[in-house]
Formats: C-alpha cells, structure tokens, sequence
C-alpha cells in the first residue's frame, strides 16, 4: 500500500524549477530532528530548499504534499571523512607537510560513488586526503547530489593530520615522531587552521595531538582515536570531539564500547562508514548494541560531523532554517530493517533506483 | 623554539604531577623487617614514612606523624626502586625511533618519540625497576636528547626532569644504516646515500658538526643550514659545547672508548660512556679521567657483529667488580633485558659475581641516579627523595626473592600483597 | 653458583674452542680416569640433601664409588682419601632429566625415527658438558627435541669423558615421541603419522611372523597346511626383537612394553590426548610426561595416572584473552607444586640465570614454593623420573657418589661449585678451571705446554 502511494507520488514528482514559490509539505508519523527530540503529527514545510517549519499544524496553500503514513524522518546522513569519488586522487605521499593542499581539487561531481551515496541518505560527505601525510590539506564539504544529479562542493573543510604509522615514510623526512613532533611545533602557529581532524589511535597518538593543537580555539577532531578510552578525560577536558567506525560484525568489544564511553564522558562522537551509508547504519547499530543511546547515535550521524565540518548552520538538525536535507524511513532511522523510502535534497526528492537491492553476484 | 620545547613537557609533567598529588594524599608509615636505603645502609627493622609521593622519614623507629597509617609488611624487605640509565626496548612504535633523515640531530628529542602508554612500563614497574632513562637509537652519529621517565605511578609512565644529554655513537650501528644506501644499478638515490658507512666516516661528522659549531660560536654569528648539520642543530651543539647539555657515547669496544676521549679532549668536552662492554681494558684511562661508565651487558655471550666490522667484544664477567676497584664510577644496565635479564637479576649476578650486595643495589639505584644527575632526589631512601620503593619477598636482588610492591611517587604501581588495598 | 660460556656460541668461537678442547680435557685426565679408589672421606661439611635436610659438621664415606656412610660419627679408614670440606655444604649432583644439549642438532628433520640413536649424534667435546659439569650437573638425560613425531633412542650420560662410552650412564634412556604437532604439521597429521608408524609397525611383525612360521615348517620338512591368517598367528610366538628389520626394533620394544616413552604434550588438549592414547596402548605405566606450560591447566588429570612429569624449561606461561587482550601469566610449577604432584626441572637456553638448575630451583622459592620441593625437582625427582632413583639424587648409603662440594647453600646467590665428583672420584675443581677464569677476567691464561693450544687469541 505504501509502496503504491510512492510510486505514484514519485510519478509525479518532477522538480518544477517554475513552480520554486511553491512550498513543499511533508508528512511522516516522526520526525526525529536530531537534537534529541521526537515530533508527531506535525508537517514538514519547506521553502526553497529551507525548512520553515518542522511541525507545521496546516498545510500551505498551494504547497505540495508528500506523505508518508508510518514513516519516519531524520536529517541527511553526514559522513565526516570519505574518499568518494576521487581514487587515488586524495593520496599524496610525496611530502610529510602539504597544507596548502585541498581535496576540493580532487572532486569529480559526476563521479557515481556520489550518485550511490546520495541514494543510501549519505547527503553530505567531507572528501579527505588520506592519511599517508603529518599535514595533508584541507577537507573538503561537499553534497553528494543536487541538480542534474552531481556533487557540489559547498566549503573547505577542516584541516587533516595524522600522527599513526602511515604518515611516515622510511625514505621520505621526517621518519620517526621526534623528527615529526619538531617540525609541527614549527608548523602549528598562529594562523594554522581554525578546525583540525587528526588520525590518531593510540593512547599516545592522541595525547600528542591534544599537545599540539587546540590553542586559541582550535577545534580539534580526533579519527579512529582506537585508545580513547585510556585518555578520555585529557579528550573532554580538550572540548575535542571524536570519529569512529566503521564498524562491523567482527569488530572487537573494545571497539564498539567506545561510542558509549566517550558518550558518557562528554566527548561529541562522529561516526564514519568511509562514505557507505550501510556502514554508517550498521556502525551506528552496533554501536547501540554496546551501550550508546539512539539520541546519541543519531547525533553521531548528523549534527555530530555536521559541527565537524563547518556545516552546522545550515545542515545536521531538522529545524526551522537549516537546509531540507532529509531521509524518510519506513522505521526507526537506526533501525537496520527500516527501509530508506526518500531522501530529499534541498527539499527536492531524488530517484533512489534500485540501490537498496543486493548488487548481482553478491552473498555467499 | 627550545625554551618552547621544555615548556611543553613542562606542561606534560605538571599535568602528571597534579593527578599524581591529588590521590596521594594519605601518609603511609611501612614497617619492614630490613630497609636496605641504597646508600650503604641496612636498618633492620626499618621504617619508612611516605608523604604526598615523598620520602619523609627512614630509620630503625623514625618520629611517626599523627595522619601516619601504619603498614606491617611482615617479614618483607624494602628497598629504593631500581634505575636503568640506558633503556630503549618497547618505548616506541614500529615507525623508529630514532630521525633517519641526518646522522646530526641533537636538536631533537627522545621525548616526542616515546609512547608513555606502552605496556612496556608495566612489566618494568613490576620488576622494581620505577625509573628507566630513554636513551635514543644508536643508528645517528650525533643523537638526539634522552629523556627519563619514571614507569608508572600515575596510569602511566612520565617525564621527570633531569640534566639534558645527547648521544653520540661511533661504532658500527651508526654505519650499519648505510647498508640501506642505494647500491648500484638503482636510479633512486635519497638521503640514505649520504650515511657514513665506516668508523673514520663516523668521526669525521662529528668532529665537523662540532667543529662548525664551535666555529659560529667564535664568530659569534647565527649558524645557518649547511653540510651535515642545520641551524638548529648547530645551536644544541653549541650548548653541548658550553656544557648546558651533556654528552654519552655509546662505546662498546676499547678503541671506540679510546676514540670517545680523544674527541672529547680536542672539544673540551665531558662525556658518559654506555654499555662499553670492554671498559675493563681501558681502567686506567677510566680512573684517570673519571668517566662514568653505564655498563651492560653482564653476561657470558660475546656480543657484536663480525662479518663487515669485527666488532666482537670479549664477555668479562668481573667487570663491574674491576670497575670498583678501580674506583671507575659506573653502574649497570638490563640493556633491554626483562625477566630472568631484567635489572634486578643482573644485579643479582654481580652479587653472585662476588659484588657486595649493598654495593650491587647502588649500582642500579643510587649511582646510576648519580650518573644521571639526578642524586639529589632518586635512587636513595632518604627523607627528601621521591618515594620510590620496592617491597621484597626476600632478600632484595636475592634469587629466591622478588618484588611484591612497588610505590613510585608514592602510588602503588605494583600490588601483589594486598597491604594497601583500603585507601580508607 | 659459578658461571658459564654460552654453550651455542658462532662458528668461529667453536672452532677456536674447539682446538682447545684436547686441552681441557687434558687437565680432567689426571684426576683419574675415573677407577674408582679404594676409600674417600669427605669431612667436616655441612650435608644440604634433596629434601633440604641440613646437616652440619658430617663426614661422608666413600668407597669403590658407592656412599657408605654418611653421619657425623664415621669412621674414617687410615688409608681413605681424605677430602677436607671444613666451612662447605655438601649437596647431591644435580640430574637434568630431558636436555638436547651435547647433540648437533635437536631434532631430526623426518618425522618417524624410531631407528635414530642420540649415541651417534652425541659430541664429548661440546661446551655443554664442560658447562654442566661446572654448574653442578652431573646427570644428564640427552634425548631428542620436542619437534617429532617419533624421534629415536635416548642415552644418560654423566658430563665427563672423552667417549661416549666413557660418559654413559644407562645407555638407554627411552623413546621419544610427541603428541603435539611438529613443525608444519596439524593434530590430524600428527595422530594420523603416528597411527601409521603402528600400523606399520603390526603389518611387519605380521609378515615377520609369517616368514618365521613358514621357515619353521620347513625346517621341519613340512608345508604349510594353513590359511595365513592362522600362520601369522602361530608365527607370533616366534618373533623376537632381533627377528625383525632393524628400523622397526626400538618401537617393537617399546610397544611391547619394555622400554619407556618421554612423551612430549605442549597443550593441555595434547596432554589428555596423550594420556588417553598411552592407555589404549596399555603403556601408561611406561610413560614420562614432557609437558608444556599450558598443561597447567588440567594438572590434576597428570596427578591422577600418578606419572612422572618434565616440567618446560620456561617456567612462566603466558597467554592473552582474545576478547578483553588482558594478558595473564602463571607460574607453571606452582600450579603443579600445590596438587602436590613431583616434577624435574629443565634449563632454559640462556648463558646465565635460566641456564643452571639450581637458579629454576631458587625461583619456584621466590614464588612461594616450599624449598624441599625446589631442592628435590632438582636431585631426586629427576632421578626418580629416569628410573635411576635408587642409584642417584641424594647423598645415602647404596648411591652413587656424585656429590658437589658447594661454597655455600644450594640455591644461595653467591655459592659456587668447587669441586664436582663423579663416583666418588674428583672431576671438577674451580681451582683448575682456566675457561672460568678466562671468562671472569677476560684475559688469556697460557697454556701450559700443550702443542695443540694455539697462537690464535680470542681477543677483538
């Protein structure tokens, strides 16, 4: 029955630019706004591509109607750290430090990896050099669709270190951490970076990076951050926030426990499912699994690397605003047998495909 | 840049420091059936009065202070927590530990290469062993600056102060590393190539890195990046030169030892010899000049490479005890030993050795305290001290005995016998 | 306790030491080609015994290399030697009940080798007798390594003598066999190649005892009137070892229960296993456990078949959780030690510490172990373990006299061994000792005179 009202909406939904006064309407049976609460019976309304309300009690004239009996909505997924797109575009082992250099540079828009995310709900994706540099550049915040179905690039992101094994090379200066740690104190001035993400895993990784960064209201970003638990109280005293995942079924305990403890000790948690937004899900599941609360997990999913990127303004909640930027479910978001019924970008809903079916030659 | 460099381990070790104080708030008084205070002095019974991660009291019945919680510790032993002035093994990750990019790197630091949260620590701590001193890589010719560390204490190692020292090292490592240099037939050629790769070469860039650093110093202008060294590390030379910071050679043979003095007379420079495993043919010059010697490692395995170098050195046993009698300040290092070689047991063989027990105990507390410069608050139970303590099982470095609690500042780092188990 | 050279030293050290080795045995030479003299009296020690029984101010008596009395009222024959032991501790020579030192090399690389003797391989020259002599060790079970599936003959020598002959003890210790997979193999692999060397082991004696029967017959001049089957077993009572192929006697022999197995169980699961396969063979009862350090774990089924066990020479066994990645540590013995079960210690490579006895025997001590236990996993339970309890492992009358004559307690850190004797005859004096020596001083000592002692220095 849903399935029928779908696809005759979605028969007639063709994004009439002419028609952009129109105000959009939509209604689902919750609408979870990522910042910890659960609205019912309420419309969505949206004026180009801006929510103007998120618990409307009347339709607008005029507007259009999307519903969605027993559906869900939540933001856009945001994936903090990814590679969409880009290949080997984003690796650039050449020099320990490139801070001049930026991902945007890598961006391909037409590139499908985007289509494909766009499609899974990941609306949102900040495209990073890897972690084969000290210093590799500037992040980049891009939307993984838009018209005529491309990427867009929306700002520069935050600023990507490393600090793990990767970011040394034997032939290439620095070699070990104290050559390392010397040149960054010498690099890490004044006017460095307001906004820092930093591949650090172990314990002392991730003391080395608070060390460095953080002056002046720096806002520091620890990825992978594989010991956080034996330093958690130096990452909250820091403000630092943390990125994890992806996680799957073989994932330590250790692992999956840490969402939670960083959680209850105050440090905000970004996950990241290297731009797969099954992986996001299942991270964000498992992570549930092992103690973080669903208002956590959510928050981890959008207003978490939303505030990591820069983006916070605009994406990351559903509220009065921000941007239209959202997923409809057919349960609850977190929920891994809910379906992705829509998403909506801008306000405008995409053609989702056939990206939820198995891809041939799958399963074994 | 390098009085921004201390103020950030500063900042590590006062952060350590307060966490460390915060919970060390009891006054504990043990009392022991023997207090072996590392400095010649048994007292039997003994007790020992611990304050806020410090030695307040040692004697047979020393005034106890009011707030004091007595612990019996039966028929157990205590002794100052053992010092190994020359440890590298387990403190970093598989990157390296050492800068490979250039021989001459005395600018830098062991510090930002030292993982404080590594297991290695714990398994130290457990042996007796509270201070260890982080020694660099002996691959550079002209190393970087050590670091000493106490093993645990406050959930993890941490940095203490202490005299700043560089290391130099002559002998085969420093070239071994030139095996890595592009042979023939191959096109890349990186800053490998540029590796000394025998003794003289060796020689020759340190007697060049210190000879230009002596010479901006004469010229009294600011040294610029050159052949072999770079400003920075022209300006820590110039500190070694001046005697701020000190300098170890790591001098496995009696040539290399004999090359080490004769560099450090033509820079007028003092030195610290590590490992010198053939100290004992060099005693007279050692006695004359009073080289400290941080010996190791005391065993029966002839140690070094043959192939390229002839490097073998020839095991004496007695050494430490010739050491002695010469009157040759030194004490003894595990050289990366845990276990049956750990510290502890390498001090037990000199006993066995025919070494006095008191004086094989200073040999890993009080005198490698004093090599390091730091005597004045490790390495002795004296009031005053740190209080780094080892509880025995026995008689301490004995056989038939071991650790079974260790305090380092004052915070137990290792409980087997469940004394201080209620911090009521 | 004294010290000693690193017995797995390069090349060139062995070849240089090597050329010496006439040399230091030249000096062992003149205290006797170990005839037994008539009388020896050692007077006025302090006897430490097995269980660490103290006794001060005794004499022990010995004669034609047997104790005779030991007390502190002996009398002393006038024409006894007489060793003067004033201010020393007596202890019984020490037995190493399982070691691969003195052979090239450890293991063979086939898997099933019943055939193999470590007679062949043993060197008299090799510095691990000299090593052990020096250290107290006056038994030593030489056997092969771990990593088989049925490696051969074992031989018990004592560290003193210039042929194999000369230093046998027993010269047959037992079989060694592994349960636990060699290198390469998996458990199926390693059961399956030892079911097979049974099997093939039956169809031989089979064919052997049809070829007995048959020659019987004939001899009689009479055909064989039976089917096979009956032939064989008529034939079986014919077969004795020397019957059949040479490969195959030493498993014949211990599957008929006459020789002993050192059965080798690394896992707690091999240990079972093996126990269980011992009993289907109905060979428990000739069977030594070498076990490894997880065996800790189901001890008590080892203290149930009442066996006597090996204990690894790594006394710590280690293992990580593979969920939390704690890691924990037991002190093996200890768990054996307190079920109340006998074991014999090994040594555990190294130059110094876990390369002596005496030094495994002072750790149990430091972890908790009553030291009449550590004493005696050093003397009489490895003596007992080789089936040669009545004749070593303790200072009685009836034993072999193989006393060390120490400088101090056992398992005291400054004691060391000043003179070793061997059937009552003196083998070892640290007096003499010049290879000590050059190792504590470093120095050269010159060699008295013998022509095949060289120029060459061993210096840098």
């Amino acid at each position: 029955m849903l399935g029928l009202l779908v696809s005759l909406l979605s028969s007639t939904i063709a994004p009439d630019p002419v028609a952009a006064d129109r105000a959009i309407a939509v209604k689902v049976d919750q609408v979870y706004t990522g910042e910890g609460e659960v609205l019912r019976g309420g419309y969505l309304i949206i004026r180009d591509g801006i929510l103007v309300d998120v618990a409307a009690a009347s339709v607008p004239e005029g507007a259009w109607v999307l519903e969605y009996p027993g559906a869900s909505a939540c933001p856009g997924f945001i994936d903090p750290v990814t590679g969409l797109g880009a290949g080997r575009n984003l690796q650039e082992p050449a020099r320990a430090v490139l801070p001049q250099a930026h991902a945007k540079h890598s961006l391909a828009p037409f590139h499908r990896d985007f289509r494909q995310a766009a499609r899974q709900g990941l609306i949102t994706v900040g495209l990073s050099p890897t972690s084969d540099n000290l210093i590799g550049g500037h992040l980049a915040v891009v939307r993984t669709s838009g018209p005529e179905e491309a990427a867009a690039f929306v700002q520069d992101g935050p600023m990507r270190m490393a600090l793990v094994d990767d970011a040394f090379e034997w032939n290439r200066a620095p070699t070990s951490r104290m050559g390392a740690m010397h040149l960054l104190r010498q690099e890490i001035g004044e006017d460095f970076a307001d906004s820092v993400v930093i591949d650090a895993r172990s314990a002392d990784q991730i003391r080395l990076s608070l060390e460095l960064l953080g002056g002046s209201g720096q806002s520091v970003t620890v990825l992978h951050a594989t010991e956080a638990d034996e330093v958690r109280d130096s990452l909250a005293a820091a403000g630092a926030s943390v990125i994890l995942g992806p996680y799957t079924l073989s994932s330590s305990r250790h692992d999956l426990k840490l969402a939670a403890e960083l959680a209850d000790s105050g440090v905000p948690v970004a996950f990241t499912g290297n731009g797969h937004a099954a992986h996001l899900r299942t991270t964000a599941a498992l992570a549930m699994k092992e103690g973080l609360p669903a208002k956590e997990a959510l928050r981890a999913l959008t207003s978490v690397p939303a505030k990591i990127l820069g983006v916070e303004k605009e994406s990351g909640t559903l509220a009065k605003g921000k941007r239209a930027d959202l997923l409809i479910f057919s349960g609850h978001p977190l929920d891994l047998a809910s379906r992705l019924e829509a998403v909506m970008i801008a306000g405008l809903p995409i053609e989702l495909g056939s990206t939820e079916s198995p891809k041939k030659g799958q399963g074994q | 840049m390098i009085m921004a460099r201390s103020k950030q381990f500063a900042g590590l070790a006062v952060a350590a420091l307060l966490s460390v104080t915060a919970e060390a708030g009891e006054t504990l008084a043990l009392r022991c059936r023997q207090v072996h205070d590392g400095n010649g002095e048994v007292f039997e019974p003994g007790v020992v009065v611990v304050e806020d991660g410090k030695v307040v009291a040692v004697g047979q019945s020393p005034a106890l202070p009011s707030a004091a919680k007595v612990v019996d510790c039966g028929e157990a032993v205590l002794s100052p927590g053992l010092i190994d002035a020359a440890w590298q093994l387990g403190t970093h990750s598989d990157v390296g530990f050492s800068e490979q990019s250039s021989e001459v790197i005395p600018h830098l630091h062991v510090a930002d290469s030292v993982d404080l949260h590594s297991e290695v620590f714990e398994t130290l701590a457990r042996e007796g062993v509270t201070s260890v001193y982080v020694t660099p890589e002996a691959a550079s010719v002209l190393g970087s600056q050590g670091a000493l560390l106490k093993t645990g204490g406050a959930g993890i190692s941490r940095l203490v102060d202490c005299p700043p020292s560089i290391k130099a090292n002559l002998g085969p490592e420093s070239s071994r590393r030139a095996g890595w240099n592009r042979r023939p037939f191959s096109n890349n050629v990186d800053f490998h190539v540029r590796r000394p790769t025998t003794r003289m070469g060796s020689t020759w860039v340190f007697r060049k890195a210190f000879a230009s650093a002596k010479e901006y110093a004469e010229l009294g202008i600011e040294a610029v990046n050159g052949e072999g060294h770079t400003e920075e590390s022209i300006a820590a030379l110039q500190e070694v030169l001046s005697g701020k910071v000190g300098l170890r050679f790591q001098a496995r043979k009696a040539h290399d030892i004999h090359t080490a003095q004769r560099l450090c007379t033509e820079f007028g420079l003092t030195h610290i010899l590590e490992y010198a495993q053939e100290a004992y043919e060099c005693l007279e010059l050692l006695a004359e000049t009073r080289t400290p010697v941080i010996f190791g490692p005391l065993d029966a395995q002839a140690r070094g490479m043959t192939r390229n170098f002839g490097d073998r050195t020839k095991p004496c046993l007695r050494a430490p005890m010739l050491l002695q009698e010469a009157n040759v300040p030194f004490c003894l290092t595990a050289c990366d030993g845990l276990g049956e070689s750990g510290l502890a047991r390498i001090a037990g063989r000199a006993v066995r050795l025919g070494m006095d027990r008191e004086a094989a105990l200073a040999a890993v507390s009080k005198d490698a305290a004093a090599i390091l410069g730091v005597g004045d608050r490790l390495g002795v139970i004296a009031a005053g001290n740190d209080a780094d303590l080892v509880l025995w099982n026995g008689t301490p470095l004995d056989d038939t005995s071991k650790p079974v609690l260790v305090l380092i500042d004052g915070q137990v780092a290792h409980d087997e016998t469940g004394l201080l188990d209620d911090e009521s | 306790m004294t010290s000693h050279f690193e017995s797995n030293q390069p090349t060139s050290a062995r070849r240089l030491s090597r050329r010496r080795w006439l040399a230091a045995i030249a000096w062992m030479l003149p205290l006797g080609t170990l005839q037994a003299a008539e009388s020896v009296a050692i007077t006025g020690g302090t006897v430490v015994n097995a269980n660490g029984d103290r006794w001060e101010g005794t004499t022990v008596l010995l004669s034609d290399g047997v104790i005779q009395d030991v007390g502190a009222e002996v009398e002393i024959p006038y024409d006894a030697t007489v060793i003067d032991a004033e201010g020393k501790t007596l202890f019984p020579g020490m037995v190493l009940a399982h070691t691969s030192q003195g052979l090239d090399r450890a293991n063979e690389n086939n898997s099933v080798t019943p055939f193999v003797n470590v007679y062949d391989a043993l060197d008299p020259s090799s510095l691990s007798f000299e090593d052990a002599l020096r250290a107290g060790v006056t038994t030593m079970h030489v056997i092969p390594g771990n990593n088989c599936v049925i490696s051969g003959m074992s031989r018990i020598v004592q560290p003193h003598g210039m042929t194999v002959e000369a230093m046998t003890v027993r010269p047959e210790g037992g079989l060694k066999i592994s349960i636990s997979p060699k290198n390469g193999f998996n458990r199926m692999t390693q059961m399956a190649e030892l079911r097979k060397a049974l099997h093939e082991l039956e169809q031989h004696v089979r064919e052997t005892a049809e070829r007995l029967y048959e020659e019987e017959r004939e001899k009689q001049d009479k055909k064989v009137l039976v089917p096979p089957e009956d032939a064989i077993e008529k034939g079986m009572e014919l077969v004795e070892v020397n019957d059949l192929d040479q490969r195959w006697q030493t498993l014949f022999r211990w599957k008929n229960g006459e020789l002993p197995v050192y059965l080798h169980c690394d896992r707690a699961s091999d240990l079972l296993r093996g126990i269980d396969w011992v009993k289907s063979l109905d060979l428990l009862e000739r069977t030594t456990f070498v076990v490894g350090g997880e065996t800790h774990k189901v001890a008590a089924a080892l203290k149930a078949t009442g066996r006597p066990v090996v204990l690894p020479g790594n006394l710590i066994y280690r293992e990580t959780d593979p969920l939390t990645g704690e890691e924990s540590e037991t002190f093996v013995p200890k768990v054996f030690a307190d079920l109340g079960i006998s074991f014999a210690l090994q040594t555990y490579g190294g130059s110094m510490g876990e390369g002596f006895l005496w030094y495994q025997a002072a750790r149990l001590v430091r972890e908790g172990i009553d030291r009449s236990v550590a004493l005696q996993s050093i003397t009489q339970w490895p003596a007992d373990t080789l089936g040669l309890g009545q004749h070593l492992g303790s200072l009685e009358r009836g034993k072999d006299g193989n006393i060390l004559i120490l400088s101090g307690d056992p398992l005291d850190q400054s004691t060391v061994v000043e003179k070793v004797l061997l059937g009552g005859v003196v083998a070892y004096e640290r007096e003499n000792d010049r290879r000590l020596k050059e190792l504590l001083t470093g120095d050269e000592i010159p060699d008295e005179g013998s022509a095949a002692d060289g120029e060459e220095g061993t210096g840098s």
